[in-house]
């Protein structure tokens, strides 16, 4: 296991028992900090309610003046339970130990400890720790990509249209053209509507135009016949076969070179094709969603787009407007990149600052939701704050003179009058009212986020506490309580749970298999 | 002779410990007169939890038995455990001074 990344809080009193681990385990690259009292690092942590602590494992004394390790153990756990407490006993008997255990601590060790013992012990809560950590990301993720709107923040009027079309027109097989610019979604909204589409249990199958030479578009299309081409060794089914019976996802379409433009629209019309080196057709049953940021029907007119395909393909025309267009969206979206890459990277940040948000929502983004999605991201690695500020976000910004200069104001009207000539659109102009009135309430929403709440917040895991608070269980067990667990969220579709797992069809039925065999087994034993 | 070191630890950190003993002890004849049992507890508590990390187990054994006879409230044997705890430190001073 790699201990670099591991920081352990130390609560003990005894300054030389400390000195003494500390050294031993500095050594061995495990990060440690001490605390010689138990309410030092309850109020440090106190600051982190509701978001990832800085620390993995929490090692403490039982035996300490003034708050000892048992009530400290309990007032931990109530407003972090998911960060593991190990308690040190000098006592021989093991009754004090048991006892904080019942109070929520993961493990104990005898004092003095034997440090190989106290590693593997270490070790082994560290590892639980982060599995418990992946899980959540994969829990969030399975949730996002199980909702039908799944990773698209929506509250501005213009995109929640486009969502109500897309969810529209899902369940026909008819095609899609979906239009913006780079960064706005296209690909996210493609698997929106195949999600909600009747072809959700089979394949999503996206090809970027654009980033495939010319030559290789066509065998990756439609697939090739061996010996048709100098390295073509095997038959190779394209994606169009890949794709059958579900959803082919034809990103840039606007950068598909006039020759394929042709073979495509045969496919459209007849559902038939023909790998690169067969004279033979293939029946294809594949529903088209196309994306392009360019303006089709300028490429029709200047000749670079066939005229008979845009119509094929722009059956429903979807537009995708630019974040600028959706500035109720900016925020919401921020706070939603920061959860996920809070918890991803086990980083602080809760909420952003008025200036950072006051700067969200004054940035061009001429990058778009990409942008701001890798703005957030990388405000989260480098900050250590509980609040993402200014100068976390604007990091790259500072690369462009001019938007140093627009963001050097710093009084709200400044900032709106900045915002207007970066976006340089009348509409954009008039909207200082609506960025105060967003700036207001996301401002209290992240200071309450960054607040300690009332009480101890109610845990919000299923799976996690199922395991801790019961008896240990062995890995396959967890393995089994996890593969139902996705089962349940699938309502049983083997299929769509199987490719959540990133296990086959036939595993999942295994294991499913092998697990009633030992339940039956276990009851009639 | 030279006594041997758990790994990592420096002859100075040794040296420091039982300086640092050596002054806590000379208050432990007022703490049996007072019959102080809680910090009579709470020092040999501490060296029975830390002394081997600085190569001296025996020594918090000596502190463990200091910490069972004040719990059993017997001050005759807490004093006569407190005297082989004083008596063992000399022994390690003497140990680690040679060296």
């Amino acid at each position: 296991m790699n201990q670099q990344q591991f920081h352990i809080a130390l609560v003990d009193d005894d300054a030389e028992f400390a000195e003494r681990l500390v050294d031993y385990y500095t050594a061995r690259k495990m990060k440690f900090t001490h605390f010689d009292r138990a309410e030092t690092l309850l109020s440090e942590l106190r600051g982190h309610v509701g978001g990832t602590p800085p620390y993995d494992l929490v090692l403490t004394d039982l035996a300490m003046p003034e708050m000892d390790g048992m009530e400290f153990t309990k007032k931990l756990k109530a407003i972090h339970p998911d960060l593991p407490v190990i308690v040190m006993t000098a006592n021989s008997s093991v009754d004090a130990a048991i006892e904080a255990i019942e109070a929520g601590a993961a493990d104990y060790i005898v004092k003095p400890p034997h440090f190989p013992h106290l590693t593997v012990v270490l070790q082994r809560n560290l590892h639980f720790s982060q599995i418990q950590r992946e899980n959540l990301v994969l829990r969030r993720t399975i949730e996002d990509s199980q909702s039908l709107t799944g990773g698209i923040v929506a509250k501005s009027p213009t995109l929640l249209k486009a969502i109500e079309l897309a969810k529209r027109v899902a369940p026909s097989d008819a095609t899609v053209l979906i239009t913006g610019e780079s960064g706005t979604g296209k690909e996210v909204f493609a698997r929106l509507i195949h999600r909600a589409s009747n072809r959700a249990e089979q394949s999503f199958v996206a090809i970027n135009c654009s980033a495939i030479p010319e030559n290789l578009l066509e065998s990756e299309l439609f697939g090739h016949a061996k010996g048709s081409f100098t390295g073509a060794e095997f038959n190779r089914p394209g994606l169009f076969e890949e794709a059958n019976g579900g959803t082919l996802f034809l990103d840039e379409i606007g950068d598909m070179p006039p020759q394929l433009q042709t073979k495509l629209l045969r496919v459209l019309q007849d559902r038939k094709i023909k790998r690169v080196g067969e004279n033979t057709y293939r029946d294809v049953d594949v529903r088209i969603i196309a994306a392009t940021l360019r303006n089709l029907g300028q490429e029709v007119k200047a000749k670079r787009f066939r005229e008979d395909l845009f119509y094929r393909l722009n059956v429903i025309p979807i537009r995708l407007p630019s974040l600028r267009e959706r500035k109720e969206d900016i925020l919401p979206l921020a706070k939603y990149f920061l959860e996920r890459f809070a918890t991803r990277y086990s980083k602080p940040a809760q909420g952003f600052t008025r200036e950072a948000a006051e700067w969200m929502l004054s940035h061009p983004w001429k990058g778009n939701v990409r942008e701001l999605e890798n703005a957030i991201e990388r405000a989260a690695v480098v900050t250590m704050d509980t609040a993402i500020g200014l100068d976390d976000l604007r990091f790259e910004a500072l690369d462009s003179a001019a938007e140093t200069a627009a963001i050097a104001s710093t009084t709200p009207s400044a900032e709106s009058t900045a915002a207007g000539e970066n976006a340089g659109t009348p509409a954009e102009n008039s909207s200082a009212g609506l960025e105060a009135s967003l700036l207001d309430e996301f401002v209290k929403e992240s200071e309450r986020a960054a607040a300690p709440p009332a009480e101890a917040p109610a845990a919000d895991h299923s799976l996690i506490p199922t395991v801790l608070e019961g008896e240990p269980v062995t890995l396959a067990d967890l393995e089994l309580r996890y593969i139902r667990e996705v089962l349940d969220r699938c309502e049983g579709v083997k299929d769509r749970a199987a490719k959540i797992l990133g296990i086959d069809r036939k595993t999942l039925y295994r294991k499913l298999q092998a697990a009633d065999a030992a339940e039956h087994a276990s009851a009639e034993g | 002779m030279n006594p041997s070191l758990p790994h990592g630890l420096t002859l100075d950190q040794v040296r420091k410990y039982l300086d640092n003993r050596t002054q806590e002890f000379g208050g432990l004849g007022g703490a049996i007169a007072r019959k102080d049992a809680a910090g009579l507890r709470m020092l040999a508590h501490r060296i029975k939890g830390n002394a081997a990390l600085y190569g001296m187990p025996e020594l918090g054994l000596c502190a463990a038995r200091v910490v069972d006879a004040v719990d059993a409230g017997d001050w005759a044997a807490v004093s006569e455990k407190v005297d082989a705890m004083i008596s063992r430190l000399a022994e390690e001073r003497a140990r680690f001074a040679s060296t």
